[in-house]
């Protein structure tokens, strides 16, 4: 399950190019978007949002699949809850990945990727998920531009590079990143971010020194501890021009649900609570 | 070939997924390489090869047909170059007489096959310069969560936290295996996590305040002057007597914190604590004992665990030591309690001071008339609680990092340099340390305190590239050999899972490591010293994939024997088990059957076996009517490769497969149907019987068959690894009885598990390739690729004309040329 929106990847090319880091972009000229900077600042209209559910082991698509196509489509049977918002929604039925077909056993991660999985068991490399592609876009009109959550397994969301975005599992955890208040008043948080960015500076100029010559091996693990350090760096910097934004606050009663002990048994629950994020960026 | 039943999908998506990643490193080898000199090879493939493949190979693996998905005719001719991996398959296929299957009319003689394999070989061979050529000049192993947190300890003397919520992240696995450098990923957020416990962890090794040392104790039960029987138990001086009993299922003991009450005696602060209860266990005849658990409830962690075996007037003192943040919320429970009832203890007001006690109507429910327990009873007198605990080697390391004297740079920079000398497991280089400096002096300039500006620059090192990975190689020249830095960090992480010690360390400075007769007087140290544990238990758990015991939890209904003690303690065995075979100097064949195991309380009631008493993992000896003996018929084995309701035979021929024989079967095809469970209005039939009629598709036989004989031979354990002669299935009829026999795809036949691991035992030599190759992809974190063959084949050799001792195995493993590069 994922809940997005932004466009870290972009900027940090950007970024990366600034400093001449000689990384290779093949993407980057079709995909030029306006740097990051003072520009960005948090619009007041709603963003848009996108949200991905996935369910594993699959359903009976033949119950559904929608028959009867149109304004008068009529909703099957697992479908019917959605009734009521017959008028919000948009049912799209009978998508699929023509690379895909046929090799179901590796579904959740080319769920969001189309990526082709090579049928001799060879180098498999994932490609951008859907839900990241549409983060550079979106993703600059909200405090994170996206959230890999997973009840179970692992994230759908893949990296322009094709590297694994790491899901969070844990309510509580979820709950203090969104609504959590941060110690110490503003100006701390201030100072914080701060010193996080001369950190962040000196290790990324450290490794940078090595990286200098990077060789024909294009995927290099240092490429990607790089680039993930570059991004936390926007990261640092995103959370810092969201400081003046309030976080939105939530009454106990609703709070609790997200902060109480939760254990195996209460699967229903617990499922509940991953569905209800997708109201709370 | 489908795998069976309807699970299937769920479980094999991961098994497939792992096995694509499987071949990954190496075939990315096999693509990079440049074409160089090979007009004239190519016309010798055309001429020689070409008519070869169409006779005998093109048919079932070409454009018509790909049987086992595999296709010949699509791979690049330049052979050596590319697609190594797959012409070395083809070479072992072809040689090992699997390929062209036994049932084709016309098979090449063995002289066309054998100018087939020597001229593949010779290609494969000559491309290896090349290939070496192409590697990337330095490799960057990422620590895995547990290094880092035994590095950090190491390094600092704090224990992280890391599994706790908000730590650091899982790590992905290959094929169990969680180690691997090309499958170690990092994301933004693992940056944020590691930024985020640094952080954490310099706040406990400088706190802010100055954390006192405190050691406090409590008694379990106290009665306050108002509470009722108090004026009674005060004039029979009997106040000081009163124990807390957990007798009944769902019984909590709160009252575990001592650092309660004044000032005094508030929680000193973050670190490693030593707790201790004072308590008595009674166990009933026949039944379980007492057993203790101690969980923290707001860090949902269980801290301790233990039966407890002790007369009432002779309590014993448990202790454990665990890592607390803040002050601890515990819960002392009895799971072996007995069931919940009226009128028990915890109900009545009447304090408890001994079972025998005639006033309280507790009392006939817990003993009996003879005064002997009923129900397993856990009572508890008292609670104490030390800490934070510093050792003075930690505590010397934390004052050697920190400057002493607010302002002085040059002692700043002492500190840090020894700081990220011991961090980066080498010394400096040229303006290294520059990077860090210029933080503190940033920091300070931008108004931060001394220390905390310091704290910055330690936080930058603990995130850095150098600290979180390990690097192999030179960026500025090609080097395929370690360096004696490089080689105590791989040494020390094999058999540490953490960085050198000082010791190592200086062997490395001093250029005496890499020599062979140092390596092996280090490796012996390392392995005598208790840190060795981490090997004893992290290689066998990923080799034999252990971390899938319990992944599909058994079903209550089916096996109500199963619970999460008997789960931990199935885990336990085949650690113990291999930490005996190690030490004890014993052999590869102990693996594949044994007269002896290792067992605690708990296992020994499951297999049968005599009871033992104490609560530790013990070795006893096994008869051939326990039906037990090596790791293939542990419990864990037999569970992990079932789900939650039945066992799965190709699921444990797929283990056998990958874990004993070192053979990854392909994956299965899409769209396989699912066997159905048994109708119950059909007669009953074992799982045996669905799958032969399941196989019945051709293109599942040829894998099947196999896979499916490997797992058949152990049909007379349960998906829990119980014992059985019939097959418990739902339907009308008797339950039919179990055929555990089976034919090797070499022709051998078995009539159960004992004759199977007979011909196990009669061809050590695959199981003893398999297991140096496990080794060797734990110990180098890279897949094994084409190229270290003939390396591995030596280890193999000095472990046959060993008579395949572990220990000297993995002597011979890191007395390897294979040890020694990257």
């Amino acid at each position: 399950m994922n809940i997005l929106t932004n466009k870290w990847l972009l900027s940090r090319r950007h970024l990366l190019r600034g400093i001449g880091a000689s990384i290779a972009l093949p993407m980057l000229d079709c995909m030029r978007l306006p740097s990051h900077g003072a520009s960005d600042i948090p619009r007041s209209t709603p963003p848009k949002r996108s949200v991905f559910l996935y369910i594993p082991n699959g359903v009976n698509t033949l119950t559904w699949q929608i028959e009867k196509a149109g304004a008068d489509y009529e909703l099957t049977t697992p479908l019917k809850s959605l009734e009521r918002h017959r008028n919000e929604v948009t049912p799209i039925s009978g998508l699929h990945h023509p690379l895909v077909i046929g090799k179901a056993h590796n579904c959740d991660q080319v769920w969001l990727t189309g990526a082709n999985v090579p049928s001799n068991g060879g180098a498999f490399r994932n490609t951008v998920s859907a839900d990241q592609l549409i983060a550079e876009v979106q993703g600059e009109s909200t405090r994170f531009p996206s959230l890999e959550l997973a009840i179970d397994g692992f994230s759908l969301a893949w990296s322009r590079d094709g590297i694994q975005i790491p899901s969070e599992r844990n309510v509580k955890t979820i709950f203090e990143r969104l609504f959590g208040e941060q110690a110490g008043g503003k100006n701390a948080v201030r100072r914080r971010l701060n010193q996080r960015g001369s950190i962040l500076d000196a290790v990324l100029s450290d490794a940078q020194g090595v990286n200098s010559n990077l060789g024909a091996e294009d995927r290099n693990k240092l490429d990607e501890y790089l680039t993930a350090v570059r991004q936390v760096e926007l990261r640092t910097k995103k959370a810092e021009t969201w400081l003046d934004v309030p976080r939105p606050k939530l009454d106990n009663s609703i709070s609790g649900r997200f902060l109480r002990q939760m254990n195996q048994d209460q699967v229903r629950e617990y499922h509940r609570l991953f569905y209800d994020w997708t109201f709370a960026p | 070939m489908g795998y069976d039943i309807q699970f299937a999908y769920f479980s094999f998506r991961f098994y497939v997924a792992t096995n694509m990643i499987n071949r990954f490193p190496i075939f990315i080898l096999g693509c990079l390489l440049v074409v160089s000199g090979i007009a004239s090879a190519q016309s010798s493939f055309e001429k020689d090869l070409q008519p070869y493949f169409k006779m005998h190979c093109i048919r079932c693996h070409g454009a018509d047909k790909q049987e086992a998905d595999f296709r010949i005719d699509k791979l690049s001719p330049e052979v050596g170059l590319k697609d190594t991996p797959h012409w070395a398959e083809i070479i072992e296929r072809i040689s090992s007489g699997q390929m062209p299957p036994k049932e084709v009319k016309t098979r090449p003689t063995a002289d066309e096959s054998a100018k087939v394999i020597q001229w593949l070989s010779a290609r494969i061979k000559e491309g290896e310069a090349t290939r070496m050529a192409r590697r990337v000049r330095v490799s960057y192993h990422r620590l895995t969560r547990e290094e880092y947190v035994n590095s950090v300890r190491d390094l600092i003397g704090v224990e992280y936290d890391a599994a706790d919520p908000g730590g650091l992240l899982e790590d992905p696995e290959w094929n169990g295996f969680e180690r691997l450098g090309s499958v170690l990923t990092l994301s933004p957020t693992h940056i944020e996590k590691y930024m985020t416990a640094a952080e954490v962890i310099l706040a406990e090794a400088y706190p802010d305040k100055k954390v006192e040392y405190r050691d406090l104790s409590t008694r379990a039960a106290t009665l306050r002057p108002q509470q009722p029987h108090y004026d009674r138990l005060e004039k029979a001086g009997l106040l000081d007597k009163v124990r807390y009993p957990l007798t009944t299922a769902g019984e909590l003991f709160r009252a575990s914190s001592p650092f309660r009450g004044s000032p005094d005696r508030a929680f000193p602060g973050a670190g490693i604590y030593e707790i201790s209860y004072t308590v008595c266990g009674l166990k009933p005849e026949d039944q379980r004992p007492p057993r203790m658990q101690v969980y923290e409830h707001k860090l949902d962690r269980v801290l301790f665990e233990r039966d407890i075996i002790a007369p009432e007037d002779k309590p014993i003192t448990v202790t454990f030591r665990t890592h607390l943040v803040r002050p601890p919320e515990i819960h002392v429970i009895n799971i072996a309690a007995g069931p919940r009832h009226p009128r028990n203890n915890s109900d009545s007001r009447i304090p408890f001071i001994t079972t025998a006690d005639p006033l309280a109507p507790w009392q006939m429910k817990i003993v009996d008339q003879q005064g002997l327990p009923r129900v397993p009873i856990l009572i508890l007198d008292s609670i104490s609680m030390r800490g934070p605990i510093v050792t003075e080697e930690e505590q010397r390391r934390r004052n050697e990092y920190m400057a002493k004297t607010p302002g002085n740079m040059d002692q700043v920079r002492a500190g840090l340099e020894s700081m990220a000398k011991r961090a980066f497991r080498r010394p400096l280089k040229e303006g290294e340390l520059q990077t860090y400096m210029k933080i503190v002096e940033t920091e300070i300039a931008a108004g931060a305190k001394f220390v905390d500006a310091i704290k910055s620059a330690m936080t930058a090192i603990l995130c850095s590239k150098s600290f979180l990975f390990m690097a192999e190689g030179d960026q500025s020249s090609e080097r395929h050999t370690l360096n004696d830095w490089e080689l105590a960090s791989r040494l020390s992480y094999l058999v540490w899972s953490t960085m050198p010690d000082d010791e190592l360390l200086k062997a490395a400075e001093e250029g005496r490591l890499h020599k062979k007769d140092e390596l092996q007087r280090q490796l012996a140290r390392l392995l005598a010293d208790p840190r060795s544990q981490r090997f004893t238990k992290s290689f066998p758990t990923q080799w034999l994939r252990l971390r899938k015991v319990g992944m599909f939890a058994p079903d209550k209904k089916i096996y109500p024997n199963y619970d999460r003690h008997l789960e931990k303690s199935i885990i336990e065995e085949p650690l113990a088990f291999f930490s005996q075979v190690l030490k004890q100097r014993l052999t590869l064949r102990e693996f594949i059957d044994s007269d002896w195991t290792m067992v605690n309380p708990r296992l020994a009631e499951f297999y049968g076996l005599p009871p033992v008493s104490n609560d530790d993992f013990q070795r006893v000896s096994l008869k051939p009517e326990h039906q037990r003996g090596g790791l293939l018929t542990q419990a864990s084995v037999l569970s992990l490769t079932s789900d939650g309701t039945r066992h799965r035979p190709v699921h444990r021929g797929v283990w056998l497969s990958e874990s004993i024989f070192g053979k990854s079967p392909p994956p299965p095809p899409a769209n396989v149907d699912p066997i159905q469970p048994n109708p119950l209005t059909a007669p009953k039939a074992t799982i045996r019987m669905k799958l032969a009629a399941h196989i019945h598709d051709p293109r599942c036989a040829s894998c099947h068959r196999n896979i499916d004989p490997l797992g058949m031979a152990f049909d007379n354990y349960n998906a829990i690894g119980e014992w059985r002669t019939h097959e418990k299935v739902e339907g009308t009829g008797d339950d039919p009885p179990v055929n555990a026999k089976g034919t090797l795809p070499d022709g051998r036949s078995f009539a159960n598990a004992k004759e199977f691991k007979q011909l196990l035992m009669a061809d050590l030599d695959a199981f003893n390739n398999t297991f140096i190759e496990k080794l060797a992809v734990y110990g180098l974190r890279r897949t094994i690729t084409f190229d270290d063959r003939d390396k591995l084949k030596e280890i193999a050799r000095k472990s046959r004309e060993k008579d395949y001792c572990v220990a000297d195995i993995l002597e011979a493993f890191v007395l390897s040329d294979l040890f020694q590069q990257r």
